[in-house]
């Protein structure tokens, strides 16, 4: 071997002229590699869920009664309650009103809240009578904190508009999300999670195994975060 | 003007020739740069949907390799400094080599950059509305494509110079240019690490030891690639490589990599005893977090490695010829190649800041444009040494003809 | 004299020379035969290697007068309008929608702000899908701005929340749920990390992309602690490709039309998105829409600076906080929980031992 020479990659052997002839055949090559070989950059199909708009309904969940209040079939409250005139208010009492499931904690007398004389009106702890186009101002009667939240925005849904002073500003009443007779709402079934690109499989949270020590309460409960979640699937109506 | 031209046209067809092992070399790496160049293509059509990146791990490894490059174009300033501040003989000599291993790092870095952009056919706004100084990402180009330029003018001056035979005017054209290049390379390196250490969003980053740690295990690993470099340029042309040379920079591998492992003990112990919200990206690196530990493995042997490395560099060498350099040199390479970017980029990402973990793992076309980078990288570099040896040899100037051209005349 | 031979001959002339071998004498035929074949082979491998461009689209590749156009600050009403065209063209082409889109500015004296009352939410998920209907953010891949969190009783910690909930009615009663989104923050990180100003605060308090200007380097998805930007990393699809094959107007159903230059115009592949507090609706006076289809009214929105507002009473009479507040981010968005009402029954205990503690929120 010639140090001097070979060093400088000078070529000067009929190996050399070999490689270089090879050069234009190996990238023809790698052409063909190139084309043939190197597997697709596709990304895998993710597939994820899909919401359809119908199930987006921005209606209010129930309709609240307006004043007159208006009973089924285009009733009056009345026309049947000038005859009809049970003695107690008892929740056992109502044959007729059969859909109405009362479960309004300590309130369980019709007449706490509808006025024994007139039907269609609502009666105060002070034994006045409100419409029913005022009932907020008898759930305040018990639910002062949330009427005051209510009054201020803090509770309750206003839509259309941000502004107060917006035509469009328009804020739900007590009985357009709350059922008067069992005002807990029911649970729902939520919509699908997320479903990210290449986010794999996810359970639970981020580390279940410092969540051990970082969840003051996990010690009160004997398997932990698996246990609640349990729990959590066979309970339904709580409340 | 036209002499210069000429200069670049013979430059030009140089790379070109050579002997069947610089054929092969070259060969290869142009085939790997092809397959860079299809996959990045393919990620044009496809998007970075391509890559194994997602919303909650936005940054994986092209940005890894950033970093990394960073600091090893940072660490050429480690041949600059004793060869011009302390007039190192030894150094002196192959220092040309470390400023044209600078030139296509930050070339390379600035391909990983592009690459990692999501529309980089609007790169042009960079020049309309410039952020700065507000954006860290503004200093970044900024500083990177200055020392780009910086590089080009010391390498491409000396180069001219000896094609000229001329004496090249060091007062006025070199030493300004080398004194500026020693201080904006510390300036790359840490304007990269405040660009991960500003964000107080991600506390794995949010610490100041980022930039002298940034700093440390740059000035180890990028020594030890000049290392294995200037042994390749001393083995494979007539290029005289000081053995001294070695000798010196493994002190500066030594001094920097005992830095480094100094402030990651120090990064550790602060983490880990204090238990904050820090730990769980570090708690997700060194440990994982319930069933996702992917990058536990690598950064165990990054540790291993990077540890072993340091004791053979410790060991004494008298006569054991270079081996033992060598082996550490490449182990540092590597070591701290996952530490800094497996280690450094991807887990700062797990969990997000929203607590959800979801892994990173590379696909095989990010893969493959990375090493497609790299791959391109050795090929400039492989041409820049190419040409720069005949020249300063004397071999290949304006009035004389190189050896390969004396050859093929011969046989025209 | 020598060097004039030089530069007649040898593999760099016979690589770009069009002669054949008895053209030029110098040159021999097997030093030509060498250099054609490896020019052959080269450009053969390069044309290989950048063939996948031949799927690049007009999605893609920007027209001149997209690529000419100017940032959105700068751009004039005329240039605006253009600007306009060229996208309510390009949804047409696409979508097969006329969508009727404007530049909605920001209103004076109005800085919006937001409140979710966390007693309140349920963790139904109704918001996060009514935004993504609303503001057209693609469906495959999935890109959704809010993140609805589970989160153990005891903690607001919210490395503790479980982002994947799977129940088949919600609320769980040993947990309470904390949706999450752009919190808008006054002293935006992401704003300031991004390197072309693509991103940026508006006058009313609303930090929005111009998504013809970002250049996708996803540095504002890291700089963000809210985990709230999302990144194109495909071209955006509104349905997916099998629902595409069974009916190909699916697409142009699930276009919400009403859009805005800033808000909900549709995105290309390669750039960032992120909640815009529904801008072309809060704009005009209307609510979001993640409020709007919230069915237990957890969400609030409204003017901070008009003292009579919602959310400024909220202010005012409410325990508020905002998340990772230790980072000065001051955002715009704001939890709070009710005060434990009196006449609210016991939580039940808990199912394994313990006795149940008290939770910070009101029981349902």
């Amino acid at each position: 071997m010639e140090p001097a020479r070979r060093a400088e990659f000078v070529p000067h052997g009929m190996g050399d002229t070999f490689a270089g002839l090879l050069v234009g055949p190996v990238l023809l090559g790698m052409a063909l590699v190139i084309l043939f070989v190197v597997p697709d950059a596709r990304v895998p199909e993710a597939n994820p869920p899909m919401v359809q708009r119908s199930s987006l309904s921005t209606a209010p969940l129930r309709a609240a009664l307006t004043d007159p209040p208006v009973a089924s079939l285009g009733h009056r409250c009345n026309e049947c309650h000038i005859i009809i005139q049970p003695r107690d208010g008892r929740p056992e009492a109502i044959n007729y009103h059969r859909n109405i499931v009362l479960r309004h904690g300590l309130n369980n007398n019709c007449y706490n809240c509808h006025d024994r004389e007139n039907r269609e009106r609502l009666v105060q702890h002070s034994g006045a009578t409100i419409g029913y186009d005022e009932q907020a101002l008898l759930c305040a009667q018990c639910h002062g904190r949330v009427y005051r939240d209510w009054t201020r925005g803090a509770h309750g849904k206003t839509v259309g508009a941000w502004n107060p002073r917006d035509p469009r500003y328009r804020r739900f009443v007590c009985t357009e999300c709350h059922d008067p007779h069992a005002p807990m709402l029911d649970g729902i079934a939520p919509l699908p999670g997320p479903h990210t690109l290449r986010m794999g499989k996810q359970t639970g949270s981020a580390h279940e195994g410092l969540a051990e020590k970082r969840n003051p309460l996990f010690h009160w409960s004997e398997h932990g975060e698996e246990a609640e979640a349990h729990g959590g699937e066979t309970e339904g109506g709580h409340d | 003007m036209r002499e210069y031209l000429r200069f670049l046209v013979r430059c030009f067809r140089l790379s070109f020739v050579g002997d069947w092992r610089y054929y092969t070399w070259m060969l290869v790496l142009t085939c790997i740069a092809l397959l860079g160049l299809n996959a990045y293509c393919k990620q044009l059509v496809s998007g970075l949907a391509t890559t194994g990146m997602t919303d909650q791990v936005s940054w994986g490894l092209y940005i890894a390799n950033f970093t990394y490059l960073v600091g090893m174009a940072a660490a050429a300033v480690m041949l600059v400094i004793p060869a011009y501040v302390y007039r190192n003989e030894d150094l002196h000599e192959v220092v040309i080599f470390g400023e044209l291993l600078a030139v296509a790092v930050i070339i390379m870095c600035l391909l990983f950059v592009t690459v990692d952009l999501g529309s980089p056919e609007r790169f042009i706004h960079l020049f309309l509305r410039f952020n700065f100084p507000l954006s860290m990402l503004t200093w970044d180009v900024i500083v990177l494509n200055g020392y780009l330029l910086i590089n080009l003018h010391i390498t491409g001056y000396l180069i001219y110079s000896a094609y000229r035979k001329r004496e090249p005017n060091k007062r006025l054209f070199l030493v300004p240019f080398v004194l500026v290049a020693i201080v904006w390379a510390i300036s790359i390196h840490t304007v990269t690490a405040f660009l991960y250490s500003g964000l107080g969003g991600r506390p794995f980053w949010n610490h100041a030891i980022i930039a002298p740690r940034f700093i440390a295990s740059a000035f180890a690993a990028g020594p030890a690639f000049i290392v294995l470099t200037l042994q390749v340029i001393g083995r494979f042309t007539t290029h005289h490589v000081p053995v001294n040379a070695l000798r010196l920079l493994r002190q500066v591998i030594i001094v920097a990599m005992t830095i480094n492992v100094f402030l990651l003990i120090s990064e550790m112990f602060t983490e880990f005893y204090t238990g904050a919200d820090h730990l769980l990206s570090t708690h997700y690196l060194y440990f994982g977090l319930g069933e996702h530990r992917a990058l536990v493995p690598w950064i165990w042997s990054a540790v291993g490695i990077n540890t072993t490395a340091l004791v053979l560099l410790y060991l004494p060498q008298r006569n054991r010829g270079l081996w033992l350099l060598n082996t550490a040199c490449v182990m540092l390479i590597v070591g701290i190649w996952i530490e800094k970017g497996m280690g450094l980029i991807v887990p700062a990402f797990i969990p997000t800041p929203l607590g959800e973990v979801v892994e990173y793992l590379p696909t095989l076309n990010e893969v493959l444009v990375g090493l497609g980078i790299w791959a391109f990288g050795l090929l400039l570099y492989t041409i820049m040494v190419r040409i720069t040896v005949p020249v300063l040899k004397g071999d290949l100037t304006v009035d004389t003809l190189h050896p390969t051209e004396v050859a093929r005349m011969a046989t025209a | 004299m020598s060097l004039r031979i030089f530069e007649g001959s040898g593999v760099g002339a016979s690589t770009c020379g069009r002669g054949g071998p008895g053209a030029r004498l110098g040159v021999t035929r097997r030093s030509f035969l060498r250099a054609s074949v490896g020019a052959a082979g080269g450009m053969a491998a390069f044309a290989a290697a950048i063939s996948p461009l031949r799927e690049l689209t007009s999605e893609h590749i920007p027209s001149l007068e997209q690529f000419l156009q100017k940032h959105y600050k700068e751009m004039t009403p005329d240039e605006m309008e253009a600007a306009l065209d060229r996208i309510r063209e390009k949804v047409e082409h696409r979508y097969k929608v006329r969508p009727n889109i404007r530049d909605i500015k920001p209103m004076d004296g109005v800085e919006f702000i937001y409140a979710l009352n966390l007693s309140r939410c349920i963790g139904c998920r109704r918001c996060v899908h009514a935004c993504v209907a609303e503001n057209n953010q693609s469906r495959d891949p999935e890109i959704q701005y809010i993140r609805v969190l589970e989160m153990p009783r005891g903690t607001t910690d919210i490395n503790q929340g479980n982002h994947h909930y799977d129940r088949a009615t919600v609320p769980d009663e040993n947990h309470f749920y904390m949706p999450i989104q752009c919190h808008q923050c006054a002293n935006p990180p992401c704003v300031k990390v991004c390197p072309v100003e693509a991103t940026w605060q508006e006058p009313d308090g609303i930090t929005v992309i111009d998504y013809d200007w970002c250049i996708g380097c996803r540095y504002c998805e890291a700089a963000c602690p809210y985990w709230a930007r999302r990144f194109n990393f495909q071209q955006p699809k509104l349905a997916r490709p099998d629902e595409i094959a069974a009916d190909p107007n699916i697409e142009a159903s699930r276009l919400n039309p009403e859009m805005s230059y800033l808000s909900n115009r549709p995105r290309r592949q390669g750039v960032m998105e992120k909640c815009h507090f529904c801008l072309h609706r809060t704009r005009q006076g209307r609510m979001p829409a993640c409020l709007e289809i919230c069915p237990v009214g957890a969400r609030k929105f409204g003017n901070v600076l008009d003292p009579n507002s919602d959310v400024s009473n909220i202010l005012k009479t409410k325990r508020v906080f905002v998340l990772k507040a230790e980072l000065g981010t001051l955002p715009r968005f704001f939890y709070y929980f009710d005060e434990r009402d009196p006449t609210a029954q016991d939580l039940p205990a808990m199912e394994h031992g313990g006795v149940a503690p008290k939770a910070p929120e009101e029981s349902r």
